[in-house]
């Protein structure tokens, strides 16, 4: 079973796609599960990684993302938001990434997720880029 | 792409509702702002989007997605200097904008229906998302209340 992560000042890390930043702004979409993440958001630890070591890892997997930003353990817990950590090792389509976890939208509905999703990426924006490509 | 327009740029008082063309088919006169252009190449931009533009199989951006989200900041000029569009990875378009001090989302949503939703920054204010079929009165109502009571 999947540890909770415990310490609410942990930074989480955020990748946003291209096409979901505008004039530097990610948009809400960003911080909500898509219809193949199963209600999971994927971020990344900055207790195991940091933004830009984080970006690196999954550029070098060929995806892509234009920019990083954060939320804390806590702001997610705020929202009704449980993280778990998820390292991913020999994983048949995910490439290596001991800092996976995920934030766990599950409990939510899709209305509520994007309400959710909203107050995320206030916070975050509130927050700053933590990395971005120029 | 930002829209910020100047504030000397912005309406003082609420705009009337839209009126719809005198003959169906006619065209619609777009603001004379300077910003329209900037919103003219972003829905270019959204409407180019190709399938898979966000690589996780997103459909490309629907014309009626987009003629709708031309509608509304038609209807609404102010909205033109205060939001952010973005493709929704549903097909659908999503305006992001903050009004007062609320945080708000239009989500024209494929097949043009359209849904308002936001908070209350700083505050326990929520508007929860409610569907519209289309844009009409009712939609309007709702839009201009929302953040409200006026444009400025």
């Amino acid at each position: 079973m999947a540890m909770s992560l415990s310490n609410a000042e942990e930074l989480l890390f955020r990748q946003i796609h291209p096409s979901g930043l505008n004039a530097g702004c990610p948009c809400s979409s960003c911080f909500m599960p898509s219809k193949s993440d199963n209600g999971q958001l994927s971020v990344d630890r900055s207790s195991i990684t940091t933004a830009e070591g984080a970006h690196e890892r999954y550029t070098r997997a060929g995806r892509r993302s234009a920019a990083v930003f954060g939320l804390s353990v806590a702001e997610f817990l705020a929202c009704g938001i449980p993280c778990f950590e998820d390292p991913t090792h020999d994983h048949p389509t995910l490439p290596d990434n001991p800092a996976h976890a995920l934030a766990d939208f599950s409990a939510h509905g899709l209305s509520s997720r994007r309400m959710v999703a909203k107050e995320l990426k206030r916070l975050a924006i509130t927050r700053g880029r933590l990395f971005g490509v120029s | 792409m930002a829209y910020a327009l100047p504030d000397r740029l912005m309406p003082s008082k609420p705009i009337p509702p839209c009126v719809p063309p005198a003959h169906p088919g006619e065209a619609q006169e777009t603001p004379s702002l300077p910003s329209w252009a900037a919103v003219e190449d972003r829905l270019a931009e959204l409407a180019a989007l190709p399938a898979d533009w966000n690589d996780d199989g997103a459909p490309p951006i629907s014309a009626i997605a987009l003629r709708v989200t031309r509608q509304l900041l038609l209807a609404r000029p102010p909205l033109v200097g205060l939001g952010d569009l973005f493709p929704s990875p549903d097909g659908g378009v999503l305006m992001e904008y903050i009004r007062g001090t609320w945080d708000l989302t239009v989500e024209v949503g494929v097949d043009g229906t359209l849904e308002i939703f936001g908070f209350e920054i700083g505050g326990t204010g929520k508007l929860y998302p409610k569907p519209y079929p289309v844009m009409d009165a009712e939609f309007v109502r709702a839009l201009d209340a929302a953040g409200g009571p006026a444009w400025r």
